[in-house]
């Protein structure tokens, strides 16, 4: 019995002083990649507000330019159009009420655009 | 009339923002750089505020023409009284006379000649232009506010013939205490048109 209790607690102290090592080893793995991985998603994304994701501040950009260009391209095509109708009401109320308006837009969109967008212009 | 060289300048203009809008608006990763920036910057804004700024001179120049205030229908008779063969019609001696510019006989003496008077005549136009496309033509037209004595001074005030003319009353004329249409009330007799008789121009076909 002396022996065959012996030989169990010697298993079991075996075994307690295994666990440890067993688990402690993944413990050292796990933190440093625990750690590391924010740092890698910080670098590639960062807050979208400040500016730091190149990729999505361009896309904005370039959205927005597109949206003000387009605006001014059709306030454009207007006054052209208008002075077709010079010296008439017709082309004089086109311009001042289409092209006038057009291009008005399209610059004040784009200086909000730009006033707003110092964070979604990035430097290249 | 419009120079012909500043509806070029104007077309070119026009052709150069838009090629440049183009450009950008297709590829605006050429606006990244700082360079890029300040082109997006001339691009977007310098060059369309240029474009509407020289539109703008353009139609308001245009608006200032006899015929761009004629192309009205209801205003046709107005035009049809400056030929009428009278001469105590005010704006008929005027105008064949040549005291005022053909081209711009309407707005000579329409306009206010005050700081801001073109402007105002102008949004004048403009809702001229609403009543007329949008809006209910009144039976009859008439001015927004009296004729000032300053408008006919604009021209008249110094000039030897208005002087000696009205040299007893001259003070009460420019402190607008008596109009200039108590005496000469003959102006767009409009309701006489059809029995009167036209002046006939040698050198031009009347309108």
């Amino acid at each position: 019995m002396t022996d065959d209790s012996s030989a169990r607690l010697s298993a079991e102290q075996a075994e307690n002083t295994a666990k440890p090592e067993k688990t402690a080893k993944p413990e050292k793995k796990a933190q440093p990649e625990k750690t590391a991985q924010p740092e890698k998603t910080a670098q590639r994304e960062g807050d979208p507000r400040d500016g730091a994701n190149p990729s999505r501040a361009t896309r904005t950009m370039e959205r927005q330019l597109r949206r003000s260009g387009a605006l001014l391209l059709v306030g454009l095509a207007a006054q052209g159009l208008s002075l077709l109708g010079l010296q008439t009401p017709m082309g004089f109320m086109a311009f001042a009420v289409f092209a006038g308006t057009f291009i008005a837009l399209g610059m004040v969109y784009f200086l909000w655009a730009v006033s707003r967008g110092s964070t979604t212009i990035p430097d290249s | 009339m419009i120079p012909e060289i500043a509806l070029q300048s104007l077309g070119a203009l026009m052709a150069l923002t838009a090629v440049l809008l183009g450009i950008l608006t297709a590829r605006p990763v050429l606006a990244t750089s700082r360079m890029g920036r300040i082109l997006a910057f001339v691009v977007f804004f310098l060059l369309p505020a240029a474009c509407l700024w020289a539109g703008m001179t353009l139609h308001l120049e245009s608006s200032k023409s006899t015929d761009f205030c004629l192309s009205c229908h209801v205003m046709e008779p107005y035009g049809e009284s400056l030929w009428v063969d009278d001469a105590s019609a005010l704006p008929a001696v005027h105008f064949q006379n040549r005291l005022i510019d053909r081209d711009r006989a309407c707005f000579t003496c329409h306009t206010q000649y005050t700081m801001f008077g073109d402007y105002k005549a102008k949004w004048a136009g403009l809702q001229h232009l609403y009543v007329y496309y949008l809006g209910e033509m009144p039976e009859k037209i008439e001015l927004y506010e009296p004729y000032q004595n300053r408008e006919c001074l604009h021209c008249h005030n110094g000039a030897r013939s208005f002087e000696s003319a009205h040299e007893d009353y001259s003070t009460e004329l420019r402190a607008g205490e008596i109009s200039c249409l108590e005496c000469h009330d003959v102006v767009h007799a409009v309701s006489e048109l059809d029995g009167a008789e036209r002046w006939q121009d040698p050198l031009e076909s009347n309108p």
